[in-house]
């Protein structure tokens, strides 16, 4: 909906100065840190250290080749896989039966936002508690029923399917939040439509909410991405990475290096390995928004 | 009833309980109801009591005051990201650009750059400035975080003002700072009060930068939380659960307080 008339445009010294303030922010504590990150990256560059010296790729052949990273690579690409698929078919689905008004819908969906405004950590505390053995949510209903209680729910098996379903409690309400509204924009005529077509909800999916969203969800996707490969603190509160190393992630792989092995070098390539993959998600998604009917 | 109808309450009804029993479920045991599951049927201890409340404070000598530096944190953080986000976010909303979308799009992308891709780098940016382990630190940091999703969500609120009717008002000759305060007045204001809800929840929530960006002089809730319900310590749930209740409390009720507001957000501008 932006203006379209051509009698109205700013001037480009407004323009400049209403961008100032903005730019004064984050081209130091925000871009700086990127290009700090690629730049460094090559060097032996190290806290409180004063000679600064090139030495090429071999500071990413040493994080590459630690099999610490090596777990924590493919978890993070399947956990994050794994976690926005769910959290988005969860929280679509959900925003689609949440479309028409009825009685109490404001109030759910307030009480819909508290596990996102929930913080991480409080997430990871949480959640490690409630797969507790003998005290914890998960062994209520066999104990009620007298049935045989799962031994150790955060098994290496059980652990991985945790931090996959925690993240999913945590942001499948963001995205209903979210995607409401759009849904709600579509018209009813569509649905209608769809009704007599006698489409079924993968299919009312498919014709009626993908092409007159796909823009809204690339946008809800590129941002659940972004979170779920800079998962870290969730992790380190719900398994601590373990058993073993079998939930380590990129970010917390980043976040250990700098605060247990105090090995600044790994830490920052991790991060900057983070970003760049960031970054070209955002890239390819482009050119996938590019290609996409327009939005309503 | 026909089977859309019940197709959706069930989805409701499911999504509603995994959203909130994990919640009850700690709000109980902050009241110090907890079940024991090793016998059947389940033990369960009652009467519900406060006292895992008051227990927060022989545990951590200092809860309260890092809840209050992190209520002041948070409340800065807002204000500064919305100084420096709504005038650019008002360029941008009023930019007649091939370029507009591309920016827009940049910003999108910022937003989602997770803390931990930066804040190494940051972190020797700050020492070099000497705002390790302070106050303005810190809020510099995480307001530069915030400020890229800022200025998209803002976009989208400001967008709902027609350039039109702005334009009406500078022909009618109004001068034109009036014309801005007046004209974009109502869909500014829920638009600073949702987008100032959701960084307060944002940087309430931070981990990674208070963590790396602060030792002992600034200390915040999660960080906190890190010190006392790591899982190599060993702790009591149900005082850990009174903590994780308390920080829900203030971002619950702002979020609540803020509904009107964040209900108008347009999240594909």
């Amino acid at each position: 909906m932006h203006p379209t008339s051509g009698r109205f445009i700013l001037s480009r010294r407004a323009l400049i100065a209403l961008m100032l303030p903005f730019a004064l922010l984050v081209v130091p504590f925000l871009l700086l840190p990127i290009a700090l990150g690629v730049g460094l990256s090559f060097t032996n560059y190290r806290p409180f250290q004063a000679d600064l010296l090139w030495v090429g790729l071999d500071n990413y052949g040493r994080v590459l080749n630690s099999d610490l990273f090596r777990t924590a690579l493919p978890n993070g690409l399947i956990f994050t896989a794994l976690s926005v698929t769910g959290s988005l078919i969860v929280g679509v689905g959900l925003a689609a039966a949440l479309r028409r008004p009825f009685r109490g819908r404001r109030l759910l969906r307030i009480a819909l936002l508290l596990p996102y405004l929930l913080s991480p950590a409080a997430s990871g505390v949480m959640w490690h508690q409630l797969l507790n053995e003998r005290t914890g949510l998960l062994n209520i209903i066999p104990a009620l029923f007298g049935l045989p209680r799962i031994i150790n729910p955060l098994n290496p098996a059980g652990a991985i399917l945790a931090v996959i379903l925690t993240e999913i409690w945590r942001k499948f309400p963001l995205v209903t939040f979210l995607v409401l509204p759009g849904i709600e924009s579509i018209p009813s005529e569509r649905w209608d439509q769809a009704h007599m077509d006698g489409l079924n909800a993968l299919g009312r999916l498919r014709q009626v909410v993908l092409p007159s969203l796909s823009g809204l969800l690339l946008a809800v996707t590129l941002l659940l991405i972004g979170d779920g490969l800079g998962m870290a603190e969730s992790v380190f509160f719900l398994t601590g990475g373990g058993p073993g190393t079998q939930t380590m992630t990129p970010g917390l792989f980043s976040y250990r290096k700098v605060s247990l092995a105090q090995n600044w070098t790994q830490g920052a390539i991790a991060g900057w390995l983070i970003a760049a993959s960031v970054l070209a998600v955002s890239l390819i998604m482009s050119r996938l928004n590019r290609r996409a009917p327009t939005d309503i | 009833m026909n089977p859309s109808n019940r197709l959706r309450g069930l989805v409701i009804g499911t999504a509603v309980t995994f959203a909130l029993i994990p919640l009850l479920w700690t709000l109980l045991a902050s009241l110090g109801v907890v079940a024991d599951s090793s016998t059947t049927p389940p033990v369960w201890q009652l009467p519900p009591t406060l006292d895992f409340y008051g227990e927060i404070r022989t545990e951590q000598t200092f809860f309260w005051d890092e809840f209050a530096v992190s209520f002041a944190l948070s409340a800065a953080i807002s204000a500064v990201t919305l100084g420096a986000a709504a005038p650019a976010a008002y360029a941008l909303s009023r930019w007649q650009s091939r370029w507009r979308s591309t920016a827009l799009y940049v910003c999108l992308t910022l937003a989602s750059l997770p803390a931990v891709a930066v804040v190494l780098p940051l972190a020797e940016i700050l020492r070099t400035m000497r705002l390790t382990d302070t106050f303005g630190g810190v809020l510099l940091a995480e307001s530069a975080l915030f400020a890229p999703l800022a200025v998209y969500l803002l976009v989208g609120y400001l967008d709902q003002v027609p350039a039109d009717v702005e334009e009406a008002a500078l022909i009618d000759g109004a001068p034109p700072l009036q014309r801005l305060v007046w004209i974009l007045l109502p869909a500014l204001i829920p638009g600073l009060v949702a987008v100032g809800t959701l960084v307060f929840a944002l940087s309430w929530n931070q981990f990674i930068l208070p963590a790396v960006l602060t030792q002992t002089h600034i200390r915040t809730l999660p960080v906190q939380m890190r010190d006392f319900f790591a899982l190599e310590r060993e702790f009591d749930w149900r005082i850990a659960a009174a903590v994780i209740v308390l920080s829900l409390l203030p971002v619950g009720a702002a979020a609540a307080l803020a509904y009107r507001s964040l209900e108008r957000l347009k999240f594909n501008p």
